[in-house]
């Protein structure tokens, strides 16, 4: 024992060590107690700093050590295992824990592995201002109580309580056994046999003073420290069959650290009041809405078909602005410029350039407006409620997870989908998701689909749409079920995932990200989309000016028999293949190939005249199931780092689309449309 | 208490941190304990819930990731392993 009785009849020695969490106020709880009576130094043999100091207090006299601050008291750092060792080997008298009142779950861990130690201990409850103005109400009383050791509360930087504390560890260092009859944290029941076998066979073993239970609890914890210790302690037969029990229970270290988190639970329920009702954030009552299992799927849904309704409210009429003053000018003008030169160069300049890339850009517009939406949503932190709900669906589709990261990821573009699947260790798993990434629509599939839906379905294109929407997921659940069941086996993929709070939508964020999204795309635009339509215009004007006639209709036309089972004729199977360069390609062709010059009807003037609203459809759905873009195919390649997945992506993507396209033709022409 | 939580997880799919909380009849910030103690011992695994800055040849670089989304872990291969002894 610490204490030192002098000759003296009334003086005495006694040592208080002061342990605690980091920035729990023990530093201010130290300086206040010792005042100006400090010593700093090393710990010996180590760089961590110790400080000592002393008061006096009825006749006594306290020899105060500021321990290291600890989280917890494991072997993963010197200040741990120095502050563990002056517990065990110098016996303090008392040891005065301090924690803070406005954390104690985190705090009480520090706690829970301090008391096995066999020491007295006071809890200094710290900071009780601070947990009063977070509406934390702490009942010293009743967590004495339930500790089974006295709890003082304090507020050290205030000197409040600090008396209290003083004539506490005084009480607790002449008679410990009257005040202190701690209620240990236990491990787990199902190992505790598992406990009392190593006890057991180190018992003789373990050196003075070290508590064998301790010893036994750390090497189940697998601490390095005392591994080391006792594997030389013990002899080889005795050694081998603690290493028998530490590998059957590898997994033991849940268990300790399980008991006392069970314990800590206890402890918190008895003495913390949570924060009154009416405090709940409004963050929480609309998470009651839009985190629900089914109120969140049906919020999902009409948020996704009021993006709908705005692009067609407000972006139908800018597109029809765009075309008519802006592509159609330029098409006159550029005719009117060309008229004394060769007929091609006014079609590779007007069909193929202008009718291609000036089509694409009319929907600028939608593509504008879905940006904006998506942007809105993510600031204000919906989009992780919408990736939550939505795999909440998946979940009870008995696709677990692996839905998750697309969704969360991947609505806007695929890429960061299968790019993020990177932080999903098992392999399987992270093909899964990279298998599943493509089926999540993105902002260019939604541009088409909003620009072509109209064409072909007029009033009905916002439903049509959503249905198509909707449609896709479905397929994403499904194929994802299916290549889980029968290629993967099972795979398990999760995460935990804290809800941001939501906040007001920051309108410059937003604005810049539309800004430079809708650049990205206009140099897109002008970059592959208009080499895409000049070699598109020339394979559909070469060798005789005749469309129906020129080298892409041949290449067209050896596709026809998979595209007549679609309802596809050979320029819509043109327009889809176009579309695996960038999916705007594809509109951009159907301009070139139906012609958007001077003298021909608009493109979807040409496309309602020669497109029955079944064929319409199964191109739609086509589109939204077929292979995304070139730049997801590589990142599938990057991420998979094998060609083999690679082309059973693509095949995958191939297959759905088309029994997609069949599928939807053949019912909907059974329908009569 | 941490076995239920592993348990709970290793199911697979999302979990919400508030009902992970509520199910298990913690306070946050007790579940916060657990969530890092799990992370220590290399069940869980935390994460940006982004790409982690792998932007190179991103269409959507330098574009992506604004507002918060909110803290994400992913349970490692030791989490999808373990059993309930």
């Amino acid at each position: 024992m610490a204490t030192q009785h002098n000759n003296e009849k009334d003086e005495r020695t006694i040592t208080v060590a002061l342990a605690g969490q980091p920035n729990v106020g023990k530093s201010t709880v130290f300086n206040m107690l010792t005042g100006l009576s400090q010593h700093v130094g090393n710990w010996p043999g180590k760089t961590v700093e110790q400080k000592t100091g002393t008061y006096t207090y009825n006749g006594t006299t306290i020899r105060l050590v500021d321990l290291p601050g600890t989280y917890s008291l494991t072997a993963n750092s010197p200040e741990e295992v120095i502050a563990r060792e002056f517990i065990i080997r110098e016996q303090p008298d008392v040891v005065v824990v301090i924690v803070n009142a406005a954390q104690l779950e985190r705090n009480l861990y520090l706690l829970a592995e301090i008391l096995p130690l066999g020491a007295p201990v006071i809890v200094g409850l710290n900071m009780t201002d601070v947990a009063e103005y977070e509406g934390l109400d702490v009942e010293p009383e009743v967590l004495q109580a339930a500790l089974g050791i006295p709890v003082v509360p304090m507020i050290a930087s205030k000197n409040r309580g600090l008396d209290i504390l003083v004539k506490t560890i005084d009480v607790v260092a002449h008679d410990a056994a009257q005040v202190c009859a701690p209620k240990m944290p236990e491990i787990r029941a199902d190992h505790y046999d598992v406990l009392l076998s190593l006890e057991q066979i180190i018992a003789d073993q373990v050196p003075e003073p070290y508590p064998i239970p301790w010893i036994a609890l750390k090497l189940l914890e697998g601490d390095a420290e005392v591994t080391r210790t006792m594997k030389k302690r013990l002899s080889p037969s005795q050694w081998e069959q603690v290493h028998d029990i530490l590998a059957e229970h590898e997994d033991a270290v849940v268990a300790v650290a399980s008991g006392r988190y069970d314990w800590i639970g206890r402890m918190i329920r008895a003495a913390v009041l949570r924060p009154r009702p009416g405090q709940i954030g409004l963050t929480e009552r609309l998470d009651r809405w839009a985190a629900h299992p089914i109120w969140g799927l049906l919020i999902l849904a009409s948020i996704l078909g009021a993006v709908f309704w705005l692009t067609y409210t407000i972006g139908a009429p800018l597109q029809e602005l765009i075309d008519t003053y802006i592509v159609g000018t330029a098409a006159d003008w550029v005719t009117e410029l060309t008229a004394g030169g060769p007929d091609w160069l006014t079609g590779l300049l007007v069909d193929g350039a202008i009718g291609g890339v000036g089509t694409v850009l009319t929907f600028t517009p939608i593509l504008a407006i879905f940006f904006a939406a998506l942007g809105v949503l993510e600031d204000v932190g919906y989009m992780a409620r919408a990736a939550y709900v939505m795999d909440r669906f998946m979940h009870l589709m008995g696709l677990h997870g692996k839905s998750f990261l697309p969704l969360f990821l991947g609505f806007g573009c695929n890429v960061p989908a299968i790019m993020g699947a990177r932080i999903i260790e098992s392999r399987r798993a992270r093909l899964l998701t990279i298998l599943v990434a493509p089926l999540v629509p993105c902002t260019a599939r939604l541009a088409v689909l909003a620009f072509l839906a109209p064409v072909f379905f007029g009033g009905w294109a916002p439903w049509v749409s959503f249905g198509l929407v909707i449609g896709t997921l479905v397929v994403l659940a499904l194929s994802g079920i299916i290549i889980n069941k029968f290629v993967f086996r099972g795979v398990r993929a999760a995460f935990i995932m804290e809800l941001p709070l939501y906040h007001i939508p920051n309108w410059r964020t937003i604005g810049l990200l539309v800004w430079q999204r809708t650049l990205a795309f206009l140099k897109k635009a002008g970059t592959i989309i208009l080499v895409v339509s000049v070699i598109v215009w020339a394979l559909s004007y070469f060798p005789g000016g005749d469309v129906e006639t020129s080298f892409l209709a041949q290449v067209g036309w050896l596709l026809a028999p998979i595209g007549m089972l679609m309802g596809l004729g050979w320029k819509l199977m043109v327009a889809l293949l176009t579309s695996f360069i960038a999916k705007e390609n594809s509109v951009a062709t159907l301009g070139v190939l139906y012609g958007t010059g001077e003298e021909e009807a608009g493109l979807a003037q040409a496309l309602s005249a020669e497109v029955t609203p079944a064929a319409g459809l199964s191109f739609l759905t086509v589109q939204m199931l077929f292979i995304p873009c070139v730049a997801v195919m590589a990142a599938v390649r990057q991420e998979t780092g094998s060609w083999r997945w690679t082309f059973f992506s693509v095949a995958f993507l191939l297959v759905i689309s088309f029994v997609g396209g069949v599928l939807v033709y053949q019912g909907t022409a059974l329908l009569g449309l | 208490m941490l076995e239920r939580l592993l348990g709970l997880v290793a199911t697979g799919g999302v979990h919400s941190y508030k009902a992970l909380a509520q199910e298990l009849n913690v306070t946050e910030a007790l579940l916060d304990s657990m969530i890092a103690d799990l992370v220590r011992l290399g069940y869980l695994r935390p994460t940006e819930g982004t790409c982690e800055g792998r932007c190179q040849g991103c269409p959507k670089s330098g574009t992506c990731g604004i507002g918060e989304r909110g803290r994400l872990w992913v349970l490692t291969e030791r989490g999808v392993g373990w059993r309930l002894a």
